[in-house]
């Protein structure tokens, strides 16, 4: 069951927002100390430290990567779901069930047209009127089932296409917790 | 064939149609029931008024069909 609610997406959007910000800052101000120690700090000592700070300077620098690919994500999942309505809870696996149900009805409904279709001659019968009336509310409803499956039809094809585009740019993030500890510590 | 019998035959294909409309009455509530639980948007299963409205609709066509087969029916 796909469940979108655009409110909170933007709630967890701009707290994204704001986090990256940050991190952006501490990273700025971290790479520049760590610049300005490794031009005065020249010893068999710092050695060590200057290779663990790499990798770890490495892997801040993917980290927030990551984690801005993750804001275009839920950018991209705001935005496109936004164009469907604020809310949205569709279960695609259900899609060919329902569309299965509105062609039972579309179906049926083409059925008893024929069967008015068939009467024959009924100008004898002072309530033909009626009958005739009677057709041709069914081919409204015909019209308005063969709306709905048409519209169903393409908000399903909306709803995948966006859930296909999610699953594309899910597999390319993979977040990865970093830790200065382990140079807190030697230090 | 004569006015009697085109009214009997007239009858009974009415009443094809009218077992026809139970019949699309009881399909449109399937498809409710299947939409209410697996689709909506802003917190409505999607279409729910042009269905309601199409339920009114079979039901008013399913009415005339009752009445159209008691005139006939009288007139026998």
């Amino acid at each position: 069951m796909i469940e979108v609610d655009i409110s909170k997406l933007a709630d967890v959007i701009a707290v994204y927002e704001n986090y990256i910000k940050q991190m952006d800052d501490n990273n700025f101000q971290l790479i520049s100390e760590y610049n300005a120690i490794r031009k005065y700090w020249h010893d068999q000592k710092c050695i060590n430290m200057y290779s663990s700070f790499d990798l770890e300077k490495n892997r801040i620098i993917r980290n927030a990567d990551n984690l801005k690919y993750q804001l275009k994500l839920y950018k991209y999942i705001r935005s496109e779901y936004s164009k469907l309505g604020n809310k949205i809870s569709c279960n695609l696996r259900k899609k060919d069930d329902v569309l299965d149900k509105v062609n039972i009805i579309i179906r049926c409904l083409n059925s008893i047209i024929n069967k008015y279709d068939n009467l024959g001659d009924i100008s004898f019968f002072s309530g033909a009127y009626m009958i005739r009336a009677e057709r041709s509310s069914l081919v409204k409803l015909l019209n308005s089932f063969e709306n709905i499956r048409d519209g169903l039809t393409e908000k399903y094809y909306e709803i995948s296409e966006i859930e296909n585009q999610i699953l594309e740019m899910n597999s390319s993030i993979k977040l990865e917790n970093f830790s200065l500890n382990n140079y807190e510590s030697e230090v | 064939m004569d006015d009697k019998e085109k009214i009997l035959r007239l009858y009974y294909k009415m009443g094809s149609i009218q077992s026809k409309i139970t019949e699309l009455q009881n399909d449109i509530n399937t498809l409710t029931q299947v939409l209410d639980n697996n689709f909506s948007i802003n917190d409505k299963t999607v279409y729910k008024d042009t269905i309601e409205s199409n339920k009114n609709i079979a039901s008013g066509v399913k009415n005339s069909v009752n009445t159209v087969r008691y005139y006939l029916r009288s007139s026998l």
